[in-house]
């Protein structure tokens, strides 16, 4: 069961009462804005993203069903998937390619919350193969079999990677918190 | 036991499950494995709360304006979807109005198709029977095996006055009448023969007489037909005694 603000906004997102939508942005919508910029880079883009995704969350609202994900889960899930279909889009014209190297992690970006200012150096911290591949899955929308053949490593190692990757990054930011 | 959730939480399924990366029965499976294992609900959380907390990072202040503009195209949306409704009642209105009009209209031209079909067929026989009417007065007249008797009835200053021709070889007889006295009101003249001590009705001749006038007589052997006045409609047993013609059918 979902605690603190989740479980205040489910009843209301369930009676489709716009209240929730008040209390989902008050709440959540630096991360689910920054996770949106993260993948498209360009403000604009993700202001764009974040506003069909909050269309999504309420017009689907009544769908969420809590035994399948948390609440934050469940958004996140929504603005990374429709970040990433803008991302495509935009994308469609130009070959794909993904942008790993030290300069394009946008980790770097000046945006970043204050408190989170060495977010740049923990990622760098991990090992790079770790975050390549988190960049691959979590920023770009690729699927793990997509990843393996990209980076050109087994599945297995991107599993793991992927895996140990989200751990480590859980655990620094849970300490920093 | 172990080694099968170890398995499971090291497939990377449940990764993908987490950012919904996985198709509608891939997902229903790894829910399945979270409701039985409580070592994969734990993993599972683990990467929920992981998840959460590593997207922290990525915190990013939205332009003040976003809130409005979200709020706003939610409004549009509520009140284009009450107006889709109403659209969409009024239009299911309409076409079941529509409906119940055209399913009205295509019963009533199925009956008046139904009627005219009917009428076309009425008149098809009728067609026929004349046709059949023509060729056998036409027979009758040319046929040299015809005999053909005038008889005449004198009634006050009027005479009733007809032909019969009876084709035994055709088995045709018929009457032409050529004069009929006009009856006083209630009455008429039927037309009848006896067989054997059986009466039949032919019918009832019209009142009045426009042109000359063909009835045909069915043939039957040693048949006499007979034309009496009865009251209206006809008498069903009418009396040879009474006959202003007797014509033997012979």
């Amino acid at each position: 069961m979902e605690e603190g603000i989740a479980s205040k906004i489910i009843p209301l997102l369930h009676d489709h009462d716009q209240k929730a939508m008040d209390l989902i942005y008050r709440n959540y919508s630096e991360v689910l804005y920054g996770i949106s910029f993260q993948i498209l880079k360009n403000e604009g883009a993700a202001e764009d993203a974040l506003q069909e995704s909050f269309v999504k969350i309420w017009t689907y609202s009544k769908r969420y069903d809590p035994k399948k994900a948390s609440l934050f889960t469940w958004m996140l899930r929504i603005v990374r998937n429709t970040a990433i279909d803008h991302y495509r889009k935009a994308q469609k014209t130009k070959p794909r390619e993904i942008q790993i190297n030290e300069e394009s992690v946008s980790i770097k970006d000046n945006s970043y919350n204050a408190d989170h200012m060495d977010v740049g150096e923990k990622m760098e911290e991990l090992a790079h193969k770790n975050k390549e591949v988190i960049d691959a899955i979590f920023f770009l929308g690729m699927t793990q079999r997509e990843a393996s053949d990209y980076l050109n490593i087994p599945l297995g190692t991107v599993k793991s990677r992927l895996r140990i990757g989200l751990k480590l990054l859980g655990a620094v930011y849970q300490v920093k918190k | 036991m172990k080694a099968n959730t170890k398995q499971i939480i090291e497939s990377g399924d449940l990764e993908a499950y987490l950012l919904g990366d996985l198709t509608e029965q891939e997902g229903e499976k790894i829910r399945k494995y979270i409701l039985m294992y409580p070592e994969v609900k734990e993993a599972y959380d683990l990467l929920e709360r992981q998840l959460e907390t590593f997207t922290e990072a990525y915190k990013k202040t939205p332009p003040k304006d976003l809130q409005s503009r979200i709020e706003n195209q939610i409004q549009r949306i509520q009140q284009f979807t009450r107006f889709s409704w109403m659209a969409l009642g009024l239009s299911l209105l309409v076409f079941l109005g529509s409906a119940y009009y055209v399913i009205q209209e295509n019963n009533k031209l199925s009956i008046k198709q139904g009627m005219i079909d009917h009428q076309i067929e009425d008149l098809q026989l009728s067609f026929d029977n004349q046709l059949d009417e023509i060729r056998n007065q036409f027979i009758l007249r040319n046929s040299p095996q015809t005999r053909t008797v005038t008889l005449q009835h004198q009634m006050e200053d009027q005479s009733f006055t007809l032909n019969a021709y009876l084709n035994k070889k055709e088995r045709m007889s018929y009457i032409e009448i050529l004069s009929l006295p006009v009856l006083p009101p209630g009455k008429c003249y039927q037309l009848w023969t006896e067989r054997n001590g059986s009466k039949e009705s032919v019918g009832i001749l019209p009142d009045h007489l426009e042109e000359r006038l063909f009835v045909s007589i069915p043939f039957k052997e040693k048949a006499t037909a007979y034309i009496t006045i009865e009251d209206k409609p006809g008498n069903l047993n009418p009396k040879a005694s009474l006959a202003l013609f007797k014509i033997p059918i012979e």
